[in-house]
């Protein structure tokens, strides 16, 4: 049967939904309805079909809202706001306010958000500066691509050895030989040589020397001067601009004499070094100048003072090259068995670990990058999925919001794009604050690390986009999980007083928080270790006693007449002209034994002594007797080895037998040394060879044993006496400890940075806890109250709480100690004497990171356990 | 159109449609639910005046009225219209056949 009124109701009821559907007008159109249905059932049409058609003839319900909202509305546009709008901006203000409005209200979330977020970029960006700075050595020159530096390369015993110091014919000879090769530069630095210009006379200008083609090859921008003809002249001389200001002021340099041992005119003016350069100096003189200088020779082979570049024409590999030049050498010295092989200029600062390479000069580290690369990484990983994890478990309490909003008529996109916006606009301000952050920090981090990093837009273009992505990312995932899940909700089921929103990902924010505190307790593992590898070099006898050791440079004062002045004073315990350990040492093949099997090649470490050495540097004997004045014949037949050498030559019966060294040492040996580090733990023990110095030779250093009581007197008494003997140089000294821990300055300033960025992770990782901890508490606070009730004690609940943040902290260790083992082994791979891994620091930081955790959370857990449970009850 | 309708006197929105449907020849098609938010705006522009009135049968309707801004509005209108038609119909000489 057709129930008329029934139909009318329904058909009422959905005209209601609209907005604009005034009662009044309803009951109008209702009229006509009725009306037209009752003309048609008198035309004989039967009841249902007579509404169907009387339903059509009045049309649809929306089309005639939107008419009558027309007339009643105000707005220009006359669009009813149920139609989705086309006009943008307004809208994103309107966002935009919201959200600024709740930010205010929640300053603590906020700003917790907020700064963990802030922090974590900024980490990332500075440790990404460094990074690039790290990569970017020497792509300055402008042919950067095709320059190669030559190494060789020896077979000694079993191991390869290198020297990146290559024979003085080499360059001249690959580019006359190989047309692959178009042209070479050789190069070598030093200082510690008197520089005078006009009045001034000064100690501390890096020299350079090189080959006039070494402007060619590396494009240094010239100020002043043509790099092509600069260094045609024997006696000319390239200034950087910090030397010509220190020499000459303001005045133009060009044309001016500089003397070192002769004259030089300043033949060009280049701007300073950048601090990307493996080479550094403060001025460039021609290399043939070193024939007077060093009596060198440049057609000898066995002279190997220089480091050869050479550049390559376009298109050719440098591997292909480097294996058809390797032979170059064995063709001019048969009994060599080296190998010639070229290094390209951009592997020259990360890549050279090569046993005998550049004085003055710290070499970086591949290694190192790649751990400051993948520290960045995880700090920034850490701080996204903080913010992640708070926004999403925030989300919970505001269901009842999201819900209000739907009843009184917000559409779920309007929700979605509300939630959205909140969390971009929180990263947006996170990121604008990292930057002000990095702004502030810049400077400390160049301090520690000797760089010049700036922060602009042009030149880290792609690290700021990058960034701007990152926090777009961070901010739409952290967005959209409340979006999403809590726009779906039923208003009437929020509303009811017993719903109990369990916000579901419950197990993937643990997830978040394991990985996060796994990546936190990584970090700390690494800064224990490097904690406690410097600690360990600190602290490692180095088989000699480098404590209270003075170290001069001779100047060619008489020897003895000399040492006997110094000796009046008690202070002075005894003066050694040798070589003292911690020198760099140099090593050359080339020496040839008693028993030698032919072929066999050995890298050893000649170090000039006189009597004096043991005493003074504190040094053992193994077998045998050092050098003494009672056998006369000790300084020009004798020589003394150590273990090592021993070792590496394979001798059986090592005193007695004869060494030689081309026509520079010559002796049997007495006795074998103790083994001591003679350079950085960096590098295994050398095989050295002592000898004393040929008559004609001199010496260059001078060592003085001081008693330890009473240091300044006798550093005064020991100025007085070089005053003395010398006059033309000031008086220059240094500790010999000082020289051992220079060794050991890019370790100290890497564990420097990585102590601060630890802190920086754990501050951000425990203010992700602080908040998550605060956010279940909140949660829990009924059940609290009930238990309160019932009668746990305070610590009880407090317990209760924190057990379960504990029970995931120890989770992340399982992740984090095999992550942190592999690292950790790989850096301390670069040592050559280095602590073990062993279950104490790993069981320490996981003890740490634990503490850590626990007060974290036991603030939140102790506040909810003393609340007044009556208030707590009564939260409804 | 719903302005001359009413000149004839008091009526309400069925009925007024049916004319216009009648008048028009059955070529012009308003759905009829179109007509009343034209009447509620003529109403608003105050040109109309309605008032609900029971019917014999029972029946509750809105009935409308022209009020005196209704009539003069209506006038002006007139005059528009008859002043057009005389233009057009001086440019509209019957084309030679």
């Amino acid at each position: 049967m057709f129930d008329l009124e029934k139909a009318i109701k329904n058909w009422r009821k959905k005209l209601r939904k609209n907005e604009a559907m005034e009662d009044g007008y309803l009951a109008e159109i209702e009229s006509h309805l009725r009306d037209d249905f009752e003309n048609r059932r008198q035309k004989g049409i039967p009841e249902q079909e007579a509404f169907q058609k009387s339903l059509e003839t009045i049309g649809h319900g929306d089309r005639i809202g939107a008419e009558y909202f027309k007339t009643d509305t105000r707005s220009l546009s006359g669009s009813p706001p149920w139609k989705p709008s086309h006009f943008m901006p307004i809208l994103v203000f309107n966002y935009l306010k919201i959200a600024l409005r709740r930010i205010r209200r929640h300053k603590g979330y906020s700003f917790i958000n907020i700064a963990g977020l802030a922090i974590g970029m900024a980490c990332c960006i500075l440790m990404f500066l460094w990074v690039q700075d790290e990569l970017s050595f020497d792509l300055f020159h402008k042919n950067e691509d095709n320059i190669c530096r030559v190494i060789t390369e020896f077979k000694t015993s079993a191991k390869l050895t290198h020297n990146a110091r290559t024979p003085n014919p080499l360059g001249p000879t690959l580019v006359e030989r190989f047309p692959e090769v178009i042209n070479f530069a050789r190069y070598q630095g030093f200082d510690g040589w008197i520089v005078k210009s006009g009045d001034n006379t000064y100690l501390n200008d890096f020299l350079g020397t090189a080959d006039p083609s070494f402007f060619e090859i590396f494009t240094f921008p010239f100020v002043r001067g043509d790099p092509k003809t600069a260094l045609s002249e024997k006696h000319s001389i390239v200034l950087t601009q910090k030397m010509a200001k220190k020499h000459f002021g303001d005045e133009d340099s060009m044309g001016k004499v500089i003397n070192i041992l002769e004259d030089f005119t300043v033949t060009g003016v280049i701007e300073d070094v950048p601090e990307n350069s493996h080479l550094h100096f403060d001025c460039i003189f021609p290399i043939v100048n070193m024939e007077d200088f060093w009596h060198d020779d440049f057609s000898n082979w066995h002279r190997t003072m220089f480091y050869t570049y050479i550049q390559l024409q376009k298109g050719n590999s440098g591997k292909l090259v480097g294996e058809k030049i390797a032979g170059t050498i064995k063709d001019f010295v048969p009994r060599s068995s080296a190998e010639v092989f070229l290094q390209p200029l951009k592997d020259v600062h990360l890549h050279s670990d090569f046993e005998a390479d550049l004085d003055n000069y710290s070499q970086g580290s591949s290694t190192l990058v790649l751990i400051f690369s993948l520290t960045a990484m995880a700090i920034l990983l850490i701080a996204c999925i903080n913010f992640m994890n708070l926004a999403t478990a925030r989300s919970a309490s505001r269901a009842k919001e999201v819900s209000m909003r739907k009843v009184s008529g917000a559409k779920r996109s309007d929700i979605i794009r509300q939630f959205l916006g909140e969390s971009f606009l929180l990263s947006v301000i996170a990121l604008l604050l990292s930057f002000i952050l990095v702004e502030l920090f810049l400077p400390l981090l160049n301090d520690l690390s000797g760089k010049e990093l700036t922060l602009t837009f042009t030149s880290n273009i792609q690290l700021i986009l990058g960034l701007i992505g990152i926090a777009l990312l961070t901010g739409m995932l952290s967005g959209s999980y409340p979006a999403f899940y809590l726009s779906a909700f039923r208003p009437a089921d929020i509303l009811k007083k017993h719903f109990d929103i369990r916000v579901r990902g419950g197990f993937f924010r643990k997830f978040l928080v394991v990985f996060q505190f796994a990546l936190t307790i990584i970090l700390l593992i690494g800064t224990t270790v490097i904690y406690r590898q410097i600690d360990f070099i600190r602290k490692k006898d180095l088989g000699f006693n480098k404590d209270h050791v003075l170290y001069l440079p001779s100047r060619h004062a008489d020897a003895e007449a000399y040492a006997n002045d110094l000796l009046q004073d008690p202070g002075v315990l005894s003066v050694s002209y040798s070589e003292a350990p911690s020198s760099e040492p140099w090593g050359v093949t080339g020496f040839d034994w008693e028993g030698r099997a032919p072929g066999k090649e050995v890298m050893l470490f000649p170090v000039v002594v006189d009597y004096e050495y043991c005493k003074t540097f504190g040094t053992r004997m193994k077998e045998g007797r050092f050098f003494s004045r009672e056998f006369s014949t000790d300084a020009t037949e004798s020589v003394v080895v150590n273990e090592t050498a021993v070792k590496a030559m394979g001798l059986e019966t090592p005193i007695g037998t004869k060494l030689s060294f081309r026509d520079q040492i010559e002796g049997r040996i007495i006795g074998i040394m103790k083994d001591f580090h003679q350079s950085s733990l960096h590098n295994a023990i050398e095989p050295m060879v002592f000898h004393f110095n040929a008559e004609d030779e001199g010496y260059h250093h001078v060592a003085i044993k001081i008693s330890a009581e009473n240091v300044p007197s006798t550093l005064s008494f020991v100025e007085s006496v070089w005053k003395k003997h010398i006059q033309n140089y000031p008086f220059t000294y240094e500790f010999l400890d000082e020289k051992t821990d220079n060794f050991y300055k890019t370790e100290k300033t890497i564990g420097r940075i990585f102590q601060y960025f630890t802190s920086m992770a754990i501050l951000i990782a425990c203010l992700g806890l602080f908040g998550l901890a605060s956010f279940t508490a909140e949660q829990r606070t009924k059940e609290i109250g009930i238990r309160k009730v019932l009668g746990a004690s305070i610590s009880r609940i407090a317990v209760m709480l924190s057990k379960e943040f504990a029970k995931w902290v120890l989770w992340a260790n399982l992740i984090a100690w095999p992550v942190a083992y592999f690292v950790s082994k790989r850096w301390l791979g670069e040592f050559a004497y280095r602590i073990s891994l062993g279950w104490g620091i790993f069981a320490f930081s996981a003890a740490l990171a634990l503490l850590i955790a626990i007060l974290t959370v036991s603030y939140q857990a102790i506040k909810a356990a003393t609340a007044n449970p009556v208030d707590s009850l009564r939260y409804e | 159109m719903i302005l001359s309708i009413l000149i004839g006197g008091e009526n309400y929105g069925y009925q007024i449609i049916q004319k216009v449907k009648e008048l028009s020849g059955g070529k012009l098609e308003w759905s009829d639910g179109m007509l009343y938010p034209v009447l509620h705006r003529l109403e608003k522009d105050g040109f109309i005046r309605s008032q609900w009135k029971m019917s014999n049968g029972g029946r509750l309707r809105k009935y409308y009225m022209l009020t005196e801004k209704g009539r003069e509005e209506l006038e002006k209108e007139r005059k528009q219209w008859l002043s057009v038609h005389e233009a057009l119909s001086k440019l509209w000489k019957p084309i030679p056949a």
